[in-house]
Order: C-alpha cells, then sequence, then structure tokens
C-alpha cells in the first residue's frame, strides 16, 4: 500500500503543495520572516520523507514537476525590473554602484570566511553565489560545482538573516536615504529581504525588488570569473 | 485561455533565453537570459506587459513554491554538510549583515555625491 501511494507521481505534487499551503498558514497566523512559509515546507518535507522512510527519488518524481516552473518565474523577474525602470533611471548611478559594490563584498566575505574556516572547495563554490535570489543562485552553483539543494538553504537563511536585521540597523545607525535602505536589503536578502522592504516603505520596496534582479545578473557576471 | 496564452508566450521567451544563452562563447543560465530578454522587449513595447501579465504575477508571487521539490533534495546530500551546518550558518550571518551594511554606506556616498557635483 505505502508502495503503490509514494510511488505515485501524485505522492511529491500532494506533499509539496501540502506543505507549503502549511508554511503559508503558520506565516499567516504569526507574522514573523522567521516562519518563513518555504522553510517550513522543505522541513515538513524533509521530516515526512525520513519518518515514512520514503526515497527522494520517489518523492522528486512528480515533484520536479514544479521545479520545472523555475524558469518561467525566473524570467518573469524581468516584469518587476521593467516596473520600476522610472525608478531605476533616476537613481542609475547609486543604484548600480551600490550593486555592483555589495556584490562583490557578498562574494568576497563568502569566499575569505569559508577559507578561513578550511570548508572544502565544493563548500565554498556553494556559498559563492549567496547574495542572489535563489532560481539564479542555483543557476550558477551549478556551473561551480556545488551542491546546489544547500546553495537554495542558505540563500533562504540569509534572507531571513535580512529580514530580521534590517529594521534593527535602520533604529540603531540611522538610516534616514530610502534608496541606499531598499538596495542594501535587495543585495544582501533578496526575497525574503525585499517582502520585508515593502512593509518598510514604498521607496525601500521598489528598490529592494529592482536590486534583487540587478544583483542576480552580477552574480553571473562574477561566476564567469571562477 | 488568457492563462494559457501568457503561459505560451512566457515559455517561448524561456525558450529564446536558452537559445541566445547558448550561442554565447561562455556559461550563461537561459533563465537569467530569458529574464533580459523580457524586459528588453518590454522596454522595446515589442511585447506588452498586459499579454504576460496575470501568469507572470502568478510566477513570480509563488516563486517560492517552486524551490520545495530541490530545496528537499538537502536530504541526500546531508552527509557532505554534517560537520560544517554551524560554520555554513556563521558565515551566512555575518556576509549578509557586512553586505547590507557596505551597500547602505555605498549608495548614500554616491547620492551625497551626486548632490555636490550638481550643486557646485
Amino acid at each position: 500500500m505505502k508502495e503503490v501511494l509514494t510511488q505515485s507521481d501524485m505522492f511529491g505534487l500532494f506533499l509539496s503543495c501540502l506543505t507549503y499551503a502549511i508554511g503559508l498558514k503558520i506565516k499567516q497566523k504569526c507574522n514573523t520572516p522567521i516562519a518563513n512559509p518555504l522553510l517550513i515546507a522543505i522541513a515538513l518535507c524533509i521530516l515526512v520523507l525520513t519518518v515514512f522512510d520514503i526515497p527522494y527519488a520517489d518523492y522528486n518524481q512528480g515533484a520536479s514537476g514544479i521545479t520545472l516552473l523555475l524558469v518561467p518565474a525566473t524570467a518573469m523577474l524581468g516584469i518587476s525590473i521593467y516596473k520600476e525602470l522610472e525608478t531605476l533611471k533616476k537613481n542609475l548611478l547609486p543604484v548600480l554602484v551600490g550593486c555592483m559594490v555589495g556584490s562583490v563584498v557578498s562574494v568576497v566575505c563568502s569566499i575569505v570566511f569559508c577559507r578561513l574556516f578550511g570548508l572544502t572547495d565544493e563548500l565554498v563554490a556553494t556559498m559563492i553565489p549567496r547574495a542572489a535570489t535563489s532560481p539564479i543562485a542555483m543557476e550558477v552553483v551549478e556551473n561551480l560545482g556545488g551542491i546546489v539543494p544547500v546553495t537554495v538553504a542558505v540563500v533562504i537563511f540569509s534572507g531571513i538573516v535580512g529580514a530580521v536585521t534590517a529594521p534593527i540597523f535602520i533604529q540603531l545607525f540611522r538610516w534616514k536615504n530610502r534608496v541606499a535602505t531598499g538596495v542594501a536589503i535587495g543585495v544582501s536578502s533578496s526575497a525574503a529581504g525585499t517582502s520585508k522592504a515593502i512593509e518598510i516603505g514604498e521607496v525601500e520596496g521598489a528598490m529592494s525588488g529592482l536590486a534583487v534582479g540587478i544583483t542576480g545578473l552580477l552574480t553571473v557576471v562574477i561566476g564567469l570569473f571562477f | 485561455m488568457k492563462i494559457i496564452k501568457q503561459f505560451a508566450i512566457i515559455c517561448g521567451l524561456c525558450l529564446l533565453g536558452e537559445g541566445v544563452a547558448s550561442l554565447l562563447p561562455f556559461v550563461f543560465p537561459g533563465s537569467v537570459m530569458a529574464m533580459l530578454l523580457t524586459l528588453l522587449f518590454l522596454a522595446l513595447r515589442w511585447l506588452k506587459l498586459r499579454n504576460i501579465e496575470e501568469t507572470g504575477n502568478f510566477l513570480l508571487s509563488n516563486m517560492a513554491f517552486f524551490f520545495v521539490p530541490s530545496a528537499t533534495g538537502i536530504i541526500e546530500r546531508l552527509e557532505d554538510i554534517r560537520g560544517s551546518v554551524l560554520i555554513l550558518v556563521f558565515i551566512s550571518i555575518l556576509s549578509t549583515i557586512i553586505t547590507m551594511i557596505v551597500t547602505y554606506y555605498t549608495v548614500a556616498l554616491v547620492t551625497a555625491w551626486m548632490k555636490r557635483g550638481r550643486r557646485e
């Protein structure tokens, strides 16, 4: 009976949708960036697969259909840049320079810290595209020879860190430049950060969304040099 | 009907992105090329936003969901990170914070320079 259910293509689809729906529900109930729906869904999927001793391949047989949609979703990031094209034109130089410096700092930090701790080359490669939004980071890390699912987890985790710490820094350092705040959040903490930036303010949200797209692109370019 | 038509256009953009990316002399992700083409075509008005908007917004707002299967794949790589999880967490926190602070002051500095330049 168990095999019949878990080896069906519907099993992976069902488990993914169910766990993510639960994640969304929890996020709704306690409105904090720590209750990240994706992180909850991953944890629940891993829990179910482990407890019932179901091979990942059985799960992924159906679930891989969901992964296919990452490509068109990434392409649609073009829409979010397009919508902010006017804002970008007004702040072209600060935004571009900010994204460039931020992307480079992120890559350098990742490499230097990984080396300091003596991590393997595979893990260094896994950490390099940390600042890019997950779909782009995945592509980059595949080319660099890192571990794709670990990169995804690291990107989400970094996003949560950014979303939690950004409001603290805004108060602590009295950050008044709203464009700079938005870009800083977008570069350092991609998607989870941007949803926080939208809460902070309209300018911050737009700038953060823009910075996510540009940083993703820059990370691809930086990745070409490794 | 509308959704299917929009999805066809979006998939076409992705296919074109992969084609163009394969022509480059270095490895470039097709999806990122598709992102650039989408932006370019929208900006040139070859493509109207309303022809992809609903499906595009659906894909964008549910992006995180599409990661569930690939991220769950971490279950097969736990051996590779077993001893390093805390280090990876620490590095992620530190790098994120440093990146955020450096970026803020970079943008603030460039803005201030530009203002001064305009006044002079």
